[in-house]
């Protein structure tokens, strides 16, 4: 006993370095759990309010870029609205005028919703890091929702309170989404490499693809939480991976993860109803 | 105790400015500073190690709530709380004398920088290694580590030597 006394007299430091070293190593490494998820909910909320303050400080200092890309998105949605009035739905045309017509086809009917939110958080030292947007349940944000910005795919929430949620962004090493290269419409995943924000890498685009430098890679129609067709990134450097029958791309995002300042986030209305359906046949 | 109160004083004066200014920054890209490490050098020569390193994770843990980083200040504070002792040894080569306790105030500009500079460097090298985790990163870690140990450097020189107009 007395030895257990003197041996615990001697490295009680280190015992005690070692147990804090694991307790944060522990958070560090394990990011999946419910303790961690539990963790999360209570961060995002004192997080939030307090970021949130902040933020409204250092908005003033990028008004002028906001308003830029605002305009940009503008102009590209005005060419949009634009090439459909032109091309497909004749909206003045007399022949058109019965506005009776109900849409029955499922083509036509609106299947997402888009919400602003701003990012409260940018962060910018960990790889780990989520970023928190100021719409939460009581807004109608779910896990799951599909977030993007004007320049592209953002991410997905992963955790809510009820006037906040935790975004995890494309750069995060968790993160997983199926792409579609566009030129070739071949599908394949998309995960980060963990090195720079610039580096994304696509795999499983099988060989006898096409693909080129400046490729658009899109979000493909089983993601279910993006609409299809949703910009993510463009390759910038191709081979072929250890096997040689598919390429290993590097993909730069569209969106710039340093300068997040206002994004969207997305709910899929007959989501609920495809989980329903899928969850029946299991 | 006015040295309590010095302390405390810097504990949250430190850490505020960690998480509301210094966690938004990165120079070029690289360079992240962590001014609160100087709370952590500052703290009594004579202090045992296991309130040194409570304190340490205290300071890094709160840091990680604010700033969403779960973990990574901590166990480099940690760290860097063991480690404190050694290098202030180190760096001055004074504390070997037991008569004599050495006074923050009463060391030269030089073994100050050394005890900083040594100090920025292994908690950026703990951290930036634990934030990326593998070794095919390695360029970018030490490219990250080198700019954030100047910059931390930087700042804490800053914080001791020029607004802080004092000899504590």
């Amino acid at each position: 006993m007395q030895q257990l006394w003197l041996f615990f007299k001697t490295y009680h430091a280190v015992i005690l370095f070692v147990i804090l070293e694991i307790v944060a190593l522990g958070f560090l490494f394990s990011r999946n759990n419910y303790q961690q998820a539990k963790f999360l909910q209570g961060s995002a909320k004192i997080q939030g309010s307090f970021n949130e303050k902040k933020s409204g400080v250092y908005d003033y200092f990028s008004l002028k870029e906001e308003n830029s890309s605002l305009a940009k998105e503008n102009s590209k949605l005005l060419e949009k609205l634009n090439s459909l009035q032109v091309n497909n739905i004749p909206l003045n045309d007399s022949i058109a005028t019965d506005s009776t017509v109900v849409h029955t086809d499922s083509v036509s009917v609106k299947k997402y919703q888009f919400q602003v939110a701003k990012v409260i958080t940018n962060p910018v030292q960990s790889r780990f890091k989520l970023y928190t947007i100021n719409k939460g349940t009581e807004d109608g944000v779910a896990t799951r929702n599909g977030v993007i910005s004007p320049q592209g795919v953002v991410g997905k929430v992963v955790e809510t309170s009820e006037q906040y949620s935790l975004v995890m962004p494309l750069i995060h090493l968790q993160s997983k989404l199926n792409i579609r290269h566009q030129p070739s419409g071949y599908n394949g995943n998309l995960s980060w490499t963990g090195a720079t924000p610039e580096q994304l890498r696509v795999e499983n685009i099988p060989r006898n693809a096409t693909v080129e430098i400046g490729d658009s890679i899109v979000t493909n129609q089983y993601s279910k939480s993006l609409p299809e067709g949703s910009f993510v990134g463009k390759v910038m450097e191709k081979k072929f991976d250890v096997s040689g029958n598919f390429y290993e791309i590097q993909v730069t995002p569209g969106v710039d993860f340093s300068q997040l300042n206002y994004v969207y986030v997305i709910h899929q209305l007959d989501l609920d109803e495809i989980s329903e359906l899928e969850n029946m046949s299991q | 105790m006015p040295q309590l109160l010095i302390h405390l004083f810097r504990l949250f004066l430190l850490t505020g400015l960690q998480i509301v200014i210094f966690s938004e920054i990165q120079i070029f890209g690289i360079a992240s500073a962590f001014p609160f490490l100087l709370f952590l050098l500052l703290l009594p020569v004579r202090m045992p190690v296991w309130q040194l390193l409570l304190l340490g994770f205290t300071v890094g843990f709160v840091i990680d709530f604010f700033v969403g980083t779960y973990g990574l200040h901590a166990a480099a504070a940690t760290l860097l709380a063991l480690a404190r002792n050694s290098i202030l040894r180190f760096a001055t080569k004074s504390v070997d004398d037991e008569e004599k306790e050495v006074k923050f105030r009463e060391l030269t500009v030089i073994e100050f920088s050394n005890y900083t500079l040594l100090s920025s460097l292994v908690f950026c090298m703990v951290f930036f290694f634990l934030d990326y985790f593998s070794i095919s990163a390695i360029l970018r870690i030490g490219l990250q580590v080198i700019g954030s140990t100047i910059f931390t450097f930087v700042c804490i020189f800053s914080y001791r030597y020029l607004f802080v107009n004092q000899k504590v």
